[in-house]
């Protein structure tokens, strides 16, 4: 048994090993790092007093504030979630636009204790969006 | 004709001579890249002026992760081919890549504040560039604290090569999991998504940290072959 | 052919008995095996009494808190993994009789598994009855520790090997390793869930890592032998 051959011999291990991590990761459709689930991958009878993150759109003309405690509905446009949280907005945050909010869920209501503002990856002048709006080219994909 | 990027004599005469011009390039180009980023750019029609922070955090996070990957093909040259100048190369650059690194985090959270509403949050971006942080930390740590100082740089060096599977990592993190951090912008097959009038001084102050960064790596390496002269004399 | 047979039946034999000789060392004197058992213990009784009496605080902490305790178990091996042989002057005797470097890693793997790992794998059943979580989580908790050790075993093999000329900095080989192992507590503190889907999907990550860890490791943990002996 020469060096040359356990070198060789380790060399096919390592590949076929290699090949099966390679595989592996590939045929691993699911996502499994999540920061946050989306309202419909939410499952309400499993998730039930437990602290989640929760992401997707502001519902239009859902935001609405009483006492201080601000009310909104997340929405992925298949189910919705009915948020409440006391605290302080990013500044980011708008109707029809990202949010991810970790909170305790208690049946289809979540009272939150955080809400993060998500950022899309379009960066644009204020001059441009608002020429865009006047025009009616404005459409929510930019 | 290329020799000086693997030859440390070399490397040492070609930095002498460009030291100045890369220098004032580097002092022009960061001038005109603040002003044209601070003062001559719109601001963002959802970040609003907060959008300034991008111009030094996108380039900081771009180089942090470029400084990693020359320091893997040096690495990969050294161990490969023996050339000593990937030794001296890997010591003297990854505190620049900390300081970029560090200056990525530094700026990310300060924008994530008032726009996330939070300064630090443990997603895969966040977090995958907070280890490449303390990969840069403890390839230093090991360059320091051998008793033989080319154990320890050729033991720094294979762990160079082990942490490099983290910046596949960093750069999909945002493709593969659903991440608060948003997804590239500039560097997808399809146009960017920045408007032109954001992504020019995006693309001054991009290459004005370039040369900065290779004005860093003239002068950290000249006086890395100066400290090994030093200790061959002696 | 038979040549080739032969010489495969060969090297099995010879990871084998460089193993079987590191397993008879230790076992001579077991008192490592078991302080390293006593140590896993202790630490869970500081966090149980750190944390309380509250049942339901301890069964959502102590998984994570196993898993990390497993970590340091691995850390506080690391200088002691391959140092004697170095200094005994063995590795150089394996290279004299043709053994190379990657089949000692590999043998040297099997041993720290077997050695410091598989003693905790032993202890994890008893202590999860302890702490009365449910069976599934038990069950997915004895998988990810039984796939995450090895992984764990092969980077405390690898920062040992790298800290093998070092003598002055000594907790610089758990520095090294615990980054390296930030994935697999992630992805096996995700599986250990009621969650019968999810698990699959994070225990083929965590798979994956496995393999991939087992093809590297040989060859980074000779690397850092090889530099080590040439001095």
């Amino acid at each position: 048994m020469s060096k040359r051959f356990q070198r060789v011999l380790v060399v096919i291990f390592s590949l076929i090993f290699l090949l099966a991590s390679a595989l592996l990761i590939l045929f691993n459709v699911k996502s499994n790092i999540v920061f946050f689930l989306t309202p419909s991958e939410l499952q309400i009878e499993k998730h039930n007093n437990t602290i989640v993150r929760v992401g997707g759109m502001v519902k239009e003309n859902s935001y609405s504030t009483y006492n201080n405690i601000k009310k909104f509905i997340i929405t992925d446009n298949e189910k919705e979630i009915f948020v409440n949280y006391e605290g302080i907005l990013p500044d980011l945050f708008k109707e029809k636009s990202g949010v991810v909010v970790e909170g305790k869920l208690i049946n289809d209501n979540l009272n939150a204790s955080k809400v993060f503002a998500k950022h899309d990856e379009n960066y644009m002048p204020a001059t441009i969006s608002d020429k865009l709006k006047e025009k009616g080219f404005w459409n929510k994909n930019y | 004709m290329f020799s000086f990027l693997y030859n440390p004599g070399k490397f040492f005469i070609a930095a002498e001579k460009s030291h100045n011009y890369i220098k004032m390039t580097a002092i022009y180009l960061m001038i005109i890249g603040i002003l044209y980023a601070l003062v001559f750019s719109p601001d963002d029609y959802q970040q609003g002026f907060t959008v300034k922070i991008m111009f030094i955090h996108v380039p900081a996070a771009w180089l942090a992760m470029f400084t990693y990957a020359l320091m893997t093909i040096y690495g990969i040259l050294a161990l490969s081919f023996k050339i000593t100048f990937g030794y001296i190369f890997i010591k003297a650059v990854a505190p620049i890549g900390l300081i970029f690194t560090l200056m990525c985090l530094i700026t990310g959270s300060i924008w994530g504040k008032p726009m996330w509403g939070t300064w630090w949050v443990w997603d895969a971006r966040l977090t995958s560039v907070l280890i490449l942080g303390i990969f840069y930390i403890i390839i230093m740590i090991l360059n320091r604290s051998f008793d033989d100082i080319e154990n320890g740089e050729k033991i720094s060096t294979i762990f160079v090569l082990l942490g490099s599977i983290n910046l596949p990592i960093i750069k999909f993190s945002v493709d593969w999991w659903n991440t608060l951090h948003q997804p590239a912008s500039i560097s997808k097959l399809a146009s960017p998504s920045i408007e032109i009038s954001l992504l020019l001084p995006l693309i001054v102050m991009t290459i004005a940290f370039k040369v900065l960064f290779l004005f860093l790596i003239s002068l950290r390496v000249r006086a890395e072959i100066n400290i090994r002269k030093q200790i061959l004399k002696e | 052919m038979s040549q080739i047979n032969k010489n495969l039946f060969i090297f099995f034999k010879s990871i084998l008995s460089i193993s079987f000789r590191d397993i008879k060392i230790q076992f001579r004197n077991m008192s490592y095996i078991y302080s390293i058992m006593i140590f896993f213990i202790m630490i869970i009784l500081i966090f149980i009494f750190a944390i309380g009496p509250d049942e339901e605080q301890l069964k959502v902490y102590l998984i994570p808190i196993l898993w990390s305790i497993l970590i340091l178990c691995s850390c506080i091996s690391i200088n002691n993994l391959l140092k004697d042989d170095y200094l005994d002057g063995n590795f150089g005797i394996y290279q004299f009789t043709g053994i190379s470097f990657e089949l000692i890693a590999i043998s040297k793997i099997f041993t720290s598994w077997i050695l410091y790992q598989l003693p905790i794998l032993i202890l994890m059943p008893f202590i999860a009855f302890i702490i009365e979580i449910n069976e599934t989580k038990i069950f997915h908790l004895i998988i990810t520790i039984a796939i995450g050790s090895p992984i764990l075993t092969v980077f405390t093999l690898i920062s040992s090997a790298m800290m093998l000329t070092n003598s002055k900095n000594l907790i610089l080989g758990s520095i090294i390793m615990i980054p390296l192992c930030i994935p697999v507590i992630i992805f096996s503190i995700g599986a250990i869930t009621n969650d019968q889907e999810l698990f699959t999907a994070q225990i083929n990550i965590l798979l994956s890592i496995f393999f991939a860890s087992l093809a590297i490791g040989p060859w980074v943990i000779s690397g850092c032998i090889k530099i080590a002996l040439k001095n």
